[in-house]
């Protein structure tokens, strides 16, 4: 079969099973669920109370690669932190290390000011693009992390293996640190450093960037999510099944 | 109205038409899903020069504040790019000028910094291990010594042949496993903005 068909399809089902999740959940509460969500918001006050900031990198994920998708999944995952931060008047310091997710971003910030009514307010040198390769990026960001009074400092998107460079210039700092990435090098820079409670892995920068927004059709989507993970486990499976049995049959 | 509801309908939009550009056998579709991600790849480039002006501005701002300490670090970032972006105006992006920067200056200092990386892994393991003494913690350093092991002549010892097997099926299905679960997030929160529940392009 050609695989452009199997895509179709895994699409289709995905789109279903979120659509009829989303109905079904419109009703129940769900942001009690959340988890890094909170305490990344929770660090707005602490840091307000100490007299530190925030540094979020963003990472270098292109908005028209498929690694804009996780720079996606890392906005949304802040978007509380943002809104509350401009409730304080303690915006983040936010890099990025890619143009068209510098625009994302600062127009997200600039989004949580307008919806308290203060959209002049946003600081315009809060959002930055730093350098346009990942090396240089998490270069220039962890001079960003140690020049800025850090107190915390957020590594959520896509990030390489650089982001052990991010990691190790907070832990000079002595900001704490939350890291989240979808590729296994930048997982393999976080996982010895963070503890399970402050780091994402793979999928789950997506599903806790789902879980933040806490809609019914976020919800809904992580059940499709999982539906088509066993459906694929299924076909793998399956596959491996038929290839033994067609194996000792000869 | 134009605040959300034209930035959705175009995103809805060409969201489909690209997705069953992919997805379909149709030379309309695979034709309009050219010509939309030319215009993106167009976008993203003017996307490119207002970040390098911001960039510009931000550090040009840093340098007429006197008590800035970053005054120097921000002298050398404005000259090396403006001196970059004069030198590419001048002779084009493959000058013999330009191939020079690259070569012998941006080229070695990512050298430098992608050899840091390696320091810092190793590092920040054997931090790890002191602080929390886990079997994952374990597991994660004794495999980054044998991979660093495996990248020298050691590693090619015949005998050695049947773990370097071991270890690559390992890390095949590791690595299989989580990008499975990756491409299901990808695919799905691109879903969403498809099918216009998710706004990143207006704050929703």
């Amino acid at each position: 079969m050609n695989t452009s068909y199997v895509a179709l399809v895994l699409v289709l089902i995905g789109t279903i099973v979120m659509v009829v999740r989303a109905i079904q959940e419109r009703h129940r509460d769900h942001r009690r669920d959340r988890l890094l969500a909170q305490v990344l918001s929770g660090e707005v006050g602490r840091t307000a109370e100490e007299g530190t900031a925030i540094h979020v990198a963003l990472g270098h994920g292109n908005l028209l690669t498929e690694d804009g998708m996780a720079s996606v999944a890392a906005l949304e995952t802040i978007s509380d932190l943002t809104v509350l931060a401009a409730a304080y008047s303690t915006p983040p310091t936010i890099s990025t290390g890619d143009a068209t997710l510098y625009l994302l971003a600062a127009t997200r910030l600039r989004d949580a000011y307008a919806q308290l009514g203060d959209i002049e307010a946003c600081p315009l040198d809060a959002v930055q693009f730093v350098a346009p390769t990942p090396l240089l990026y998490a270069g220039m960001a962890a001079t960003l992390t140690r020049d800025h009074t850090t107190g915390a400092s957020l590594i959520l998107g896509s990030l390489g293996q650089e982001a052990s460079l991010l990691v190790d210039a907070a832990r000079q700092r002595g900001a704490r640190t939350y890291g989240g990435t979808h590729t296994a090098a930048g997982s393999a820079a976080f996982y010895p450093e963070l503890d399970s409670q402050h780091l994402l892995i793979g999928e789950q920068l997506f599903s806790e960037g789902a879980r933040v927004q806490a809609k019914p059709i976020h919800w809904a989507s992580l059940t499709a999510q999982d539906t088509l993970r066993w459906l694929i486990v299924a076909g793998v499976a399956v596959t491996a099944l038929l290839s033994l049995l067609k194996g000792i049959g000869g | 109205m134009f605040k959300w509801f034209l930035p959705t309908l175009v995103a809805i939009t060409s969201g489909l038409v690209v997705l069953l550009g992919y997805l379909l056998p149709m030379p309309a579709l695979i034709s309009l899903r050219i010509v939309l991600v030319k215009w993106a790849t167009v976008v993203g480039a003017f996307a490119l020069l207002l970040a390098y002006l911001s960039l510009i501005r931000l550090h040009l701002a840093r340098l007429l504040r006197r008590q800035s300490k970053q005054r120097i670090a921000s002298f050398i970032l404005v000259l090396s790019a403006v001196g970059g972006l004069v030198l590419v105006l001048m002779q084009g992006p493959d000058g013999p000028m330009v191939s020079f920067v690259l070569r012998y200056v941006l080229a070695p200092g990512e050298a430098a910094l992608l050899a840091l990386t390696a320091v810092a892994l190793i590092v920040s393991g054997m931090r790890a291990f002191r602080t929390r003494r886990t079997w994952s913690i374990a597991v994660f350093l004794v495999t980054a010594i044998l991979t660093l092991i495996g990248g020298t002549v050691l590693g090619y010892a015949p005998w050695l042949a049947p773990f370097r097997e071991f270890a690559n099926a390992v890390v095949t299905g590791g690595m299989r496993g989580l990008l499975f679960g990756v491409v299901l997030g990808i695919t799905l929160t691109g879903l969403r903005i498809i099918l216009g529940f998710d706004r990143p392009h207006s704050g929703g």
